[in-house]
């Protein structure tokens, strides 16, 4: 791969592979560490690509599986980036509430709400992104979508109790 | 209710900034294009694995404890106080260092030998670097230059002693 190329895809899909990571670990500097290192298995990466809609789809397979193995590393649990108590993400103000019940689901169900209706891929990319079936993915995202309207149904009545 | 046009407005304000993206990008080309590949990573951790190994065994072996008492005694000859006693046993090897501060300031240096009662005097005999030796006293001038490398071999077990010659 060129360094254009490689500049060219970094710039496209570089937020796309933070956000996703952002959506598995829930912190911003393990996002950050993550993005890093998936832009460097891209520059290294020696297969062309068919088509940037293939390295879109390979770059999220790579950031899932590096999210992945960060979650499952045997530190992770009971260490939390000092960064994270100074730095957190603050979505803007008027859609806080929706992205907080997204980012309090457990990660499977987070990866998959962003990448079905932020990325728009289909139950079938999800699900190949994912290491699931297509069942799964659909039964994570009903749950997901039930969850979600209990706590921002909850989050509503709040407010006006308020 | 889950709305998905917020949630997308939410998620299109997420992302790392311009600025922490370039730099990404920047750092991430100053990296070398290709890692060694496993099979050659794996060999090359084998080979460390088998040169500690090595190392260990001839360290355990008397040729190694020879040279590395030999090391040992030429380091601390050379960085210790000159009126400290230096253990030694065997050949010994005396190096002049200007690094040791006012040891590279001296013509010369006397190097004695005193056996293990103190009060025999054991023989010295020199290679490379000696000005003179005194085999009755078993004393020997050598050269205070830099890189000056003198082997003294003691006919026992014993203290090396040295200090500026006058």
């Amino acid at each position: 791969m060129t360094d254009d190329t490689f500049e060219r895809l970094a710039r496209a899909y570089g937020d796309t592979v933070f956000r996703v990571a952002y959506h598995a670990l829930g912190s911003r500097m393990d996002a950050e560490d993550v993005t890093q290192e998936v832009l460097l298995k891209l520059y290294r990466a020696d297969k062309p690509f068919a088509s940037d809609d293939h390295a879109k789809h390979w770059l999220l397979r790579v950031t899932v599986n590096d999210c992945r193995k960060l979650l499952r590393a045997p530190w992770r649990g009971r260490t939390l980036p000092l960064e994270d108590f100074d730095a957190p993400i603050t979505p803007p103000e008027d859609h806080s509430d929706v992205l907080a019940a997204v980012m309090a689901l457990p990660p499977k169900y987070r990866m998959c709400v962003y990448l079905y209706y932020y990325e728009a891929c289909s139950v079938r990319e999800v699900a190949q992104a994912l290491h699931a079936k297509e069942s799964t993915v659909q039964t994570w995202l009903q749950r997901a979508r039930q969850l979600l309207k209990r706590a921002l149904g909850e989050e509503k009545e709040e407010t006006r109790d308020v | 209710m889950f709305d998905p046009r917020r949630y997308q407005d939410a998620c299109a304000q997420l992302g790392l900034g311009r600025d922490k993206l370039e730099e990404m990008i920047a750092m991430t080309e100053k990296q070398p294009r290709r890692r060694l590949a496993h099979p050659v990573r794996a060999a090359l951790i084998a080979a460390a694995c088998l040169l500690a190994l090595s190392l260990t065994a001839f360290a355990a072996s008397p040729a190694g404890q020879e040279m590395i008492h030999t090391l040992y005694v030429t380091y601390r000859v050379v960085s210790l106080d000159p009126d400290a006693p230096q253990p030694s046993t065997g050949t010994v090897t005396v190096t002049i260092d200007p690094a040791t501060g006012d040891a590279a300031a001296q013509d010369s240096y006397i190097v004695w030998h005193e056996a293990e009662d103190g009060a025999t005097p054991t023989a010295v005999s020199g290679q490379t670097g000696v000005l003179e030796i005194d085999s009755d006293h078993a004393t020997a001038v050598i050269q205070g230059q830099e890189g000056t490398q003198v082997q003294l071999i003691p006919a026992q077990t014993g203290t090396f002693r040295y200090q500026a010659a006058e």
